[in-house]
């Protein structure tokens, strides 16, 4: 990163309050989406319940990224925690929001780290996971698509 | 299927997977071109070659969980976890488990757990604890 950039994002970093919302993000728990999960991290899929057919929940532990990615550059990657909360489990076909907020932020080894809250909700009103996310991100004010 | 880890210090039945490019790519949006998924790119980020997505392995933690103590408890399952080292295509991850406690919860208890997913070398991937409901004779279906 050119010194310049760094010391944009170094600013906005400083300059991003606690509290920020984050927008959200949609997109469909759809079948391929499911089964491109369960191939990636060999799972076996779920019983169906109700007549429904059932996705992984680690599925929705990648909410919190996709979330950040609108409005960070977390090229960098470094993850460092994660703690998730499992509601209910979502269903193929379902349609999910995530919404979320920084609550904290910190620098350490030279790296600036973002803490978000977030939340994942079906569009049948059922909160599916919440949880909290640790991760290297530079702040991008302009945003994206939020 | 075997009677599920209660006691204090019993250890899970543990999940193993060889890790390879082609689970780091499915694991990603479909076309996503970035450290996880493409060596160029991960090197330019200094990285020696593309390194699987930490969240990969909470996956690996999940099916254990849910293998132990069934499909009812996947709800109310709490999993907090440290992302340590990284993992490259060819590792071996092993998702492991043990118990550190049970207390009554409502009408059934909750299991907590300390879990880490280990790679060939002993190393710890991930680490940290989980929560695990066990329904007490009221389990009604999941959704």
């Amino acid at each position: 990163m050119a010194e310049s950039e760094r010391q944009k994002a170094d600013q906005a970093f400083h300059e991003l309050p606690v509290g920020t919302e984050m927008g959200s993000i949609e997109y469909t728990i759809s079948p391929e989406r499911v089964e491109r999960h369960l191939r990636a991290t060999h799972q076996t899929p779920y019983p169906e319940s109700g007549g429904e057919r059932l996705a992984p929940v680690s599925i929705l532990a990648s909410d919190g990224i996709w979330l950040a990615e609108a409005r960070f550059d977390i090229g960098e990657s470094v993850h460092a925690g994660q703690r998730i909360e499992i509601l209910n489990v979502p269903i193929v076909g379902s349609r999910v929001k995530v919404s979320g907020r920084v609550v904290d932020k910190f620098e350490k080894g030279g790296r600036q780290f973002v803490v978000m809250d977030v939340l994942s909700e079906d569009d049948r009103g059922r909160v599916l996971a919440r949880g909290r996310m640790t991760g290297v991100a530079r702040y991008r004010p302009e945003g994206g698509a939020l | 299927m075997t009677q599920p880890a209660l006691g204090a210090g019993a250890e899970l039945e543990p999940v193993s997977r060889v890790v390879t490019l082609e689970d780091m790519v499915l694991f990603e949006p479909e076309g996503e071109k970035n450290i996880h998924t493409d060596d160029e790119v991960a090197r330019a980020a200094g990285l020696p070659a593309a390194i699987a997505a930490g969240v990969q392995f909470m996956s690996y933690i999940f099916e254990m969980l849910q293998r132990e103590y069934g499909f009812p408890s996947v709800v109310g399952t709490v999993l907090d976890v440290r992302i340590r080292e990284p993992v490259f295509a060819g590792d071996t991850v092993t998702a492991r488990g043990r118990v550190t406690e049970v207390q009554p919860h409502g009408a059934g208890s909750r299991v907590s757990l300390e879990v880490w997913c280990e790679n060939q070398r002993g190393g710890h991937v991930i680490a940290g604890t989980a929560q695990v409901p066990l329904a007490g004779g009221d389990a009604g279906g999941v959704i």
